[in-house]
């Protein structure tokens, strides 16, 4: 299995929602913020969950995997504004069952 | 984009979709002055007599979950639980009256199909041998997800 994270200063990207005019006005906001006030910040992880050749694949009729098209991936984001915190977790599977994620939930909450 | 199945037209699908991402990806402003909220509510949908085989749901007559928004800045992220036909996801954008909200489905649980009731007029796999849940649940998805949406707004 492998990972790999980075973490920093977070920008969340906006211009794709037609607001060309955001962006500019947030910039010059951002210069007049004085230093150590709640500015975004994040990470982002990456984990290879590809399963082992043999597992029953869901939609094939019972038919076990036999080859790797493409590899299969879990991502995560933590995004903080200093107040709240939030993750965001997208696991390349078909269906979570309701154990999971509550499991992943609890173990944030650590 | 051609509506075929097998793997040469869902290569030509992934590459359209990922370059039109990557070509947006270009010219996007960034602000880091935001601030994030979440918040969840409990939904109850009802269940067929007879269930399919997708969910575990033995002598029910309903199931109960939740589904869940994000707020970071002006953008919301709505998480539902299950297969969510796109007239659902549409009826529910149409009444949000939130310019930038993003649908997420199948999001922290599994239902099943989640069809809106013309859907069952209709027949087809999803509403039919695909789907555990009752016609009338698509209606409370969106009534549910409006209410939690217009709870988000409201406290922020």
């Amino acid at each position: 299995m492998t990972m790999s994270a980075r973490t920093s200063d977070f920008k969340l990207h906006t211009s794709n929602f037609k607001h060309a005019v955001l962006g500019p006005l947030t910039l010059i906001m951002l210069l007049f913020c004085p230093v150590g006030q709640a500015a975004l910040k994040g990470g982002c992880s990456k984990v290879n969950i590809t399963p082992p050749l043999g597992v029953t694949l869901i939609g094939s009729y019972g038919k076990p995997s036999d080859t790797v098209m493409d590899d299969l991936y879990a991502e995560a984001m933590v995004l903080s504004d200093g107040r709240n915190t939030i993750a965001i977790v997208a696991p390349e599977i078909r269906c979570p069952s309701n154990g999971g994620p509550n499991r992943a939930s609890r173990l944030a909450k650590r | 984009m051609p509506i075929q199945r097998g793997a040469k037209p869902r290569e030509q699908i992934g590459k359209a979709i990922g370059a039109e991402a990557v070509r947006k990806l270009q010219f996007v402003a960034t602000t880091g002055d935001i601030t994030l909220s979440g918040m969840c509510r409990q939904a109850t949908f009802p269940l067929k007599k007879t269930s399919s085989d997708k969910v575990d749901t033995t002598g029910a007559q309903s199931i109960t979950t939740e589904i869940q928004v994000l707020r970071l800045g002006d953008v919301y992220i709505l998480g539902l639980p299950g297969e969510v036909l796109v007239e659902v996801g549409r009826e529910i954008r149409k009444n949000a009256g939130i310019e930038k909200l993003l649908i997420a489905t199948v999001t922290n649980d599994a239902i099943g199909y989640v069809c809106h009731s013309r859907a069952y007029d209709e027949g087809g796999y999803e509403p039919e041998s695909g789907a555990s849940l009752a016609q009338g649940a698509g209606e409370i998805m969106v009534r549910e997800s409006l209410a939690l949406l217009g709870e988000i707004q409201r406290v922020n």
